[in-house]
């Protein structure tokens, strides 16, 4: 009986993960390819979308959560990272993303990487970058390559572009990787790996703005693309490898970047809750005792 | 001349002990069945330098510190300097200062009435002969203090075998040494002075207990069910976090500290999303980074509750000084319109309470709550009578109901009072999308105006219910007063007491003080000063941030006159009796 049953369930698809919202992203945006990305790697883990929460900041790029059929949070600009993590803290249980633009993390939000990478917390991010903020029509960002003409840099921009995956190594993450969005399939394979692994997992996405950038920056991505898991000399656990290819010149370095393990937060807390289970003050009651004289 | 109080200070330097004098008096009154509020100040270093408290122990209700003080204690003149303002003396008031006969006179840079005598006592010789430190000169002061004021002798012991107990009987033998040569040096040189003696209560009265305000915060969000705080350190609600780190992982719960106030109300939304009771602490500069995210948790109807320790000024102001101006801050520091709802508590005990209500409010409404305390309260140290903490009005979130088609469930569901069923990841089948931005009732954006009009009636709905739910609001006086005294949060230890001391003089006026400042329920305030022919609105905030606030929800009583003024020192009592007297 029951293994009649189990042959007509039919396994998790990819649509069942997407709302009946259209996207309002332009067309050939590169937000496309991580929506379609995120719900085929959701319909591979089958994950239950009832456990399953997308938090995001603000920016074309976060509108994402709007058009997943998870539960979502479309936030404020730049606290997607703190939001989220709040949420793993508030039910461990749950699995949580953090996804939303280069503007949105590395800008506004720049202070709260750092602390995400260090405490370890069990949760994937996904930023799309784009390097120019869409939703606000073409402004600087901090990912914009030096010289880049922008509605805010009339004259190219003087300043040197941050690198994300760079910084994450820097600060320790235990996931760091790269994707692009004209991948999907590859890309799948690396957000499936970073909701697996027990830890923050950080995820920069080539995403072209198609309005603001141009069409032209997808060929560009896509001939300097060089695949680190198809690479032999290539190991991930490695740091020095890592940083090796942060900025490489000539050639786009995608795939698993770095990966170690420390415990995660998680870990820790549990090592924690166990250490102040032996307290005396069982009940909220016995705490009166602190006050009496 | 009050023979049932006695009025303390004690001001020196890092090292003299001032503040572990001072809460072996408070605890070994406590133990006596009395009442007392220790009051800490503390110069602007961040350890040692000079210090000063102030301690009112009384046999009557206590609400306040007193103006003026029987007892000064000086270990060193040169730090009386600096508190000077906050530690005036009553007529008969007598200054207890380090020194042996003969010794040459220290200037004494007194400011006030000057003291009706000072007695010399041999700290340091005592100190050193008893314990072999100076350190113990705090010990000889306690004893002093016994002898002159006639405090009970054995709760002092016990008080100070409790704090150096762990150091060793040793240690504990010589510091009651120094005690009792303290207590015999006055005994036996110095005449008794009956005014300075405290007339302790014929029976004994319920157990106290002793803690600050911040401790009361803490306490009573973990009794309201509080499981997740997330804060940034900042003077003076850091005791808050600090007691939540000891005590929330321990009752199941998460404390993290952030990387700044930002990070730390956006993790607590995202903790109150999926379920967590949660909060966090801080005072002004932080709630001022807070601000969008209020909003947000405003449009996304996410309860949380904040609290506020306020503190004085704006930016870094005076930051351990109190006062009461973030008010306008919290009610309408948002952008959009942003309905939250603020409450303050007025004293320590109240704290408890407050909190308790604030979960209920937020949990039940969904919708922000912002507890504005502020530095006198979070940092005093006062003995009350034990509070019930039984009673707590938890709420559970209305949960959409679980037969329903999950393709139906509306997150932001129009409902009559506002408050729409919360579906809760990983506890609720139905799955939906919360946004800042604004959306129709499945959480679905928009930018229709109509949505967005209806949305805003919707979450404004809840502050009516609110406003009639929980509109406690504490009165003093006879009903009919001429005269009236509107005050909020820690205003009402001194004018609770100035309404008191006026009806004992025969001046018939009252004092109204409500515990929800926003929204506030105006009917039954009407009512309150209805039949009032003049009526003082009293604060400290140099603008007026409490008058205007109460302006914008209601008309005053013709006759009203407002006195506010800036923190930084603390609202005397006779310093509200006498604005009241003049309205006669
Ligand atoms: C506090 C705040 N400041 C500014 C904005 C305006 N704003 C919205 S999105 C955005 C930048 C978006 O850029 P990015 O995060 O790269 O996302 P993209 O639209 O490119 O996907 C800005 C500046 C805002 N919403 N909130
Ligand atoms: S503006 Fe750029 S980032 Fe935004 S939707 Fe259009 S293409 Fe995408």
């Amino acid at each position: 009986m029951s293994s009649t049953q189990e042959a007509v369930v039919a396994k998790a698809q990819p649509s069942d993960y997407k709302t009946d919202l259209k996207p309002v992203w332009c067309a050939g945006c590169g937000d496309f390819g991580v929506l379609n990305a995120l719900a085929q790697a959701f319909a591979g883990l089958e994950l239950t979308p009832e456990r399953t929460m997308v938090v995001s900041g603000i920016g074309c790029s976060s509108r994402i959560p709007g058009y997943l059929k998870t539960f979502g949070f479309n936030s404020v600009h730049g606290r997607a990272l703190p939001i989220a993590i709040g949420a793993k803290l508030g039910n461990p249980e749950l699995t949580i993303l953090a996804a939303g633009g280069d503007g949105d993390g590395f800008s506004i939000g720049t202070g709260h990487f750092p602390h995400a990478c260090r405490r370890n917390i069990d949760i994937t991010y996904v930023m799309m970058d784009n390097n120019i903020y869409g939703l606000t029509k073409g402004q600087l960002s901090p990912t914009s390559p030096s010289e880049m003409i922008t509605t805010t840099s009339g004259y190219g921009s003087v300043e040197t572009p941050m690198n994300p995956v760079g910084l994450a190594l820097g600060c320790e993450a235990t996931f760091v990787a790269r994707g692009f969005s004209g991948d999907i399939k590859h890309l799948v394979d690396i957000i499936v790996q970073g909701i697996r692994h027990p830890g923050f997992a950080f995820i920069q996405v080539l995403s072209p703005c198609v309005t603001f950038v141009g069409k032209e920056q997808f060929l560009t991505i896509k001939n300097q693309l060089h695949y680190l898991d198809q690479d032999p000399d290539y190991d991930n656990s490695d740091l020095c490898n890592a940083f090796r290819v942060v900025n490489e010149k000539g050639r786009i370095s995608v795939g698993v970047i770095h990966r170690s393990n420390r415990p995660s937060y998680h870990d820790k807390m549990a090592q924690l809750h166990k250490a102040v289970e032996k307290d005396p003050h069982k009940t909220l009651a016995s705490l009166m005792d602190l006050y009496r004289v | 001349m009050k023979p049932n109080e006695l009025n303390l200070g004690l001001v020196g330097s890092g090292g003299d002990g001032v503040m572990a004098a001072g809460e072996i008096i408070v605890t070994a009154s406590a133990r006596e069945g009395l009442n007392c509020i220790m009051l800490k100040s503390f110069g602007p270093q961040i350890r040692g330098g000079e210090s000063a408290c102030k301690i009112r122990i009384t046999s009557r209700r206590c609400s306040v510190q007193a103006d003026d003080l029987d007892v000064l204690v000086v270990f060193n003149w040169s730090d009386y300097r600096r508190f000077g303002a906050e530690l005036t003396l009553l007529p008969h008031g007598v200054v207890l200062e380090d020194g042996e006969e003969g010794d040459p006179e220290p200037e004494r840079p007194f400011i006030g009435s000057p003291p009706h005598a000072i007695y010399r006592i041999p700290l340091t010789r005592i100190a050193r002969e008893a314990a072999g430190t100076t350190l113990a000169r705090n010990m000889a002061v306690i004893g002093a203090i016994c002898g002159l004021a006639d405090l009970p002798e054995q709760s002092h012991l016990d008080s100070i075998r409790n704090l150096f107990e762990r150091k060793g009987e040793k240690i504990v033998e010589a510091n009651f040494k120094a005690f009792e040569m303290g207590r015999d040096f006055i005994r036996n040189n110095i005449k008794r002075k009956e005014k300075i003696r405290l007339v302790r209560p014929s029976v004994k009265a319920d157990p106290r207990v002793v803690m600050t305000g911040n401790d009361s915060v803490a306490y009573g969000a973990m009794l309201a069910g509080c499981r997740f705080f997330a804060g940034y350190p900042i003077t003076p609600s850091s005791e808050i976090m600090e007691w939540l780190s000891v005590f929330m992982p321990k009752f199941g719960g998460e404390m993290i500290q952030t990387e700044d106030e930002i990070a730390a109300l956006s993790m607590v939304l995202g903790a109150s999303l999926v379920g967590r009771k949660a909060m966090t602490a801080t005072s002004g500069p932080g709630l001022s980074l807070m601000n969008e995210l209020i909003g947000l948790a405003s449009i996304a109807e996410i309860p949380c509750v904040i609290v506020d320790v306020q503190r004085a000024g704006p930016s870094t102001g005076i930051p351990t000084k109190s006062e009461q101006s973030d008010l306008m801050a919290a009610v309408f520091g948002g952008h959009g319109d942003s309905p939250r709802v603020v409450m303050a508590p007025t004293d320590v005990s109240d704290c408890l309470d407050v909190m308790r209500e604030a979960f209920y409010v937020s949990e039940k409404y969904q919708i922000p709550v912002i507890v504005l305390s502020d530095g006198s309260i979070g940092q005093r140290k006062a003995a009350f009578a034990e509070p019930d903490i039984s009673i707590v009005r938890s709420w559970e979130r209305a949960h959409p109901p679980v037969d329903l088609d999950p393709a139906e469930y509306r997150r932001f569901l129009f409902t009559e009072t506002g408050v729409s069923p919360m579906s809760i990841p990983g506890v609720d089948r139905m799955i939906y999308r919360a946004a800042g931005i604004e959306h129709n009732e499945f959480g679905a954006p928009t930018s229709e105006f109509e949505m967005h009009q209806r949305m805003n009636e919707k979450r404004y709905r809840k502050l009516g219910f609110i406003a009639e739910e929980v509109c406690f609001m504490r009165h003093y006086g006879p009903e009919d007063a001429p005269v009236g005294v509107l005050a909020w949060g820690s205003s009402k230890g001194a004018v609770r007491e100035a309404v008191e001391n006026l009806l004992d003089e025969g001046y018939p006026v009252k004092a109204v003080v409500p515990q929800v400042l926003f929204p506030l329920n105006t009917e039954k305030l009407k009512k309150l000063l209805g039949p009032l022919k003049k009526l003082l609105v009293v604060e400290m905030s140099y603008s007026g941030q409490f008058l205007n606030l109460l302006k914008t929800q209601m008309d005053l009583p013709e006759g009203t006159v407002h006195y506010g003024r800036s923190g930084a020192r603390y609202l005397g009592i006779h310093e509200i009796m006498d604005q009241v007297r003049r309205l006669f």
